[in-house]
C-alpha cells in the first residue's frame, strides 16, 4: 500500500513538473512563432536600432525600438539607483545592527512592500507623485522618468532588501567575532568582512531587482508619460518597451507588421530577462559553492 | 573621539538612515493610498441616497 502510494505521489509530482515545463516551452515558442516572421519584412538591425517607433502609419510604418530600449533601460537605471542604497542599506542594517525585536518587525514590513499588486503603486505614481513632481520641480508633467525611476524603485527595494538580508544571515557568525577580536570596529566588520563575505549573494538580489523592473507593465503604463523618446533629463517622459505592448496591443490586426512587432518586442524582453536570471543563477550558484 | 570611532557612527548612521527612508516611503505610500481610498466612502450605518427619503 505504502508502495502504492509512494508510486503514485512520484508520478503525480513529476507530472505536475512536467506540465509546468511544458507550459512554459508552449509559451515560449507561440511568442517567437508570432514574432520571427516579422524580420521577413524588416532588418533586424533596423528594428533594434531604428529610431522611430510609428507601427500604424498607413504608408509607411516605421518600426524603431531603439527609444523605447533605452526608455526601459533607463527607467530600470534609475530605479536601482533608488533601489539599491535603500534595500542594502535596510538590509545591512536589519541583519547587522537592529536588535532582535526591531529585526522582527522591519523585516517583514519591508517585504510587505512586494506584496503590493503593482496597479497599487501605478496608482499611487499617477495620483500623487506625479502632481507632486509636477508643482515641486514645475516642470509641465509630471508623468515622467524621476516619477517612473522612484516608484519602480520602491517596487525593487523589498527584493533587494530581502535577498540580501537572507545572504547576510548566511554569513558565519564566527567570521564577525573574529573581526571584532582583532579590533575592528562593528562598521569595518560590516564593508570589510559581512559585505564581502555575502557579495555573490548581494549581486544576485540586485540582478533580480533589475529583471523585476525591466519586466514591469503596469507602473510604466501609468506613469512613464507614454511618449516614444530618449529622454533628455529626469522631467522627459518616455515609454519603456513593455508599456508599448500593453498600450498597443489591443488596437493591433492579428498576424499584421504592427502585431508581430509587439511579439517581436516580447522576445526582447524574453531575452533580456531570461539572460539576467541566468546570470543571477549562475552568480548565486557561485555562492552555494564558496 | 577618534577617526575611527567617527567613521563606524557615520556608517552606522547611513545604514540607520536607509532603513529610515525606506519606512517613510512605505509610510507616505500607505497613507496616501488610505486617505484616497477612505475619502469616498461613507461611514454612516444607514447612507440616505437622494430620491429614497
Amino acid at each position: 500500500m505504502n508502495d502504492f502510494k509512494e508510486k503514485s505521489f512520484k508520478l503525480i509530482t513529476y507530472i505536475a513538473a512536467l506540465a509546468s515545463i511544458m507550459l512554459l516551452l508552449g509559451i515560449i515558442f507561440s511568442v517567437f512563432a508570432e514574432g520571427i516572421p516579422l524580420f521577413k519584412t524588416i532588418k533586424i538591425a533596423e528594428f533594434l536600432f531604428g529610431r522611430d517607433w510609428y507601427p500604424t502609419h498607413g504608408e509607411a510604418p516605421q518600426f524603431g525600438i531603439w527609444n523605447l530600449l533605452i526608455g526601459s533601460l533607463l527607467a530600470t537605471f534609475g530605479a536601482l539607483v533608488i533601489a539599491v542604497p535603500l534595500g542594502l542599506g535596510s538590509a545591512i542594517f536589519i541583519s547587522e545592527i537592529a536588535g532582535s525585536r526591531l529585526r522582527e518587525i522591519a523585516k517583514p514590513v519591508i517585504e510587505l512592500l512586494a506584496a503590493i499588486p503593482s496597479v497599487v503603486y501605478g496608482l499611487f505614481g499617477m495620483a500623487v507623485l506625479a502632481p507632486f513632481a509636477r508643482t515641486l520641480f514645475n516642470v509641465s508633467t509630471g508623468l515622467n522618468l524621476l516619477s517612473t525611476s522612484i516608484i519602480l524603485g520602491l517596487m525593487v527595494v523589498p527584493i533587494i532588501a530581502s535577498m540580501s538580508e537572507d545572504a547576510l544571515s548566511t554569513v558565519p557568525k564566527q567570521l564577525r567575532e573574529a573581526s571584532l577580536a582583532l579590533g575592528a570596529t562593528p562598521w569595518e566588520t560590516i564593508s570589510k568582512v559581512v559585505v564581502p563575505a555575502a557579495r555573490s549573494g548581494i549581486v544576485g538580489s540586485v540582478l533580480l531587482g533589475f529583471g523585476r523592473a525591466i519586466g514591469e507593465t503596469m507602473v510604466v503604463l501609468m506613469v512613464a508619460g507614454g511618449s516614444a523618446q530618449i529622454p533628455r533629463s529626469i522631467f522627459d517622459s518616455l515609454r519603456p518597451l513593455t508599456s508599448t505592448i500593453a498600450a498597443e496591443m489591443g488596437e493591433t490586426v492579428v498576424g499584421d507588421l504592427h502585431y508581430r512587432s509587439l511579439f517581436a518586442i516580447a522576445i526582447l524582453l524574453f531575452i533580456i530577462t531570461f539572460v539576467t536570471n541566468m546570470f543571477t543563477e549562475i552568480v548565486i550558484l557561485k555562492r552555494g559553492k564558496a | 573621539m577618534t577617526r575611527r570611532e567617527l567613521k563606524n557612527k557615520a556608517g552606522q548612521g547611513l545604514l540607520a538612515l536607509m532603513l529610515l527612508i525606506t519606512a517613510a516611503l512605505l509610510l507616505i505610500f500607505l497613507f496616501s493610498i488610505f486617505k484616497r481610498g477612505l475619502g469616498v466612502i461613507s461611514w454612516e450605518l444607514s447612507p440616505s441616497h437622494p430620491g429614497t427619503g
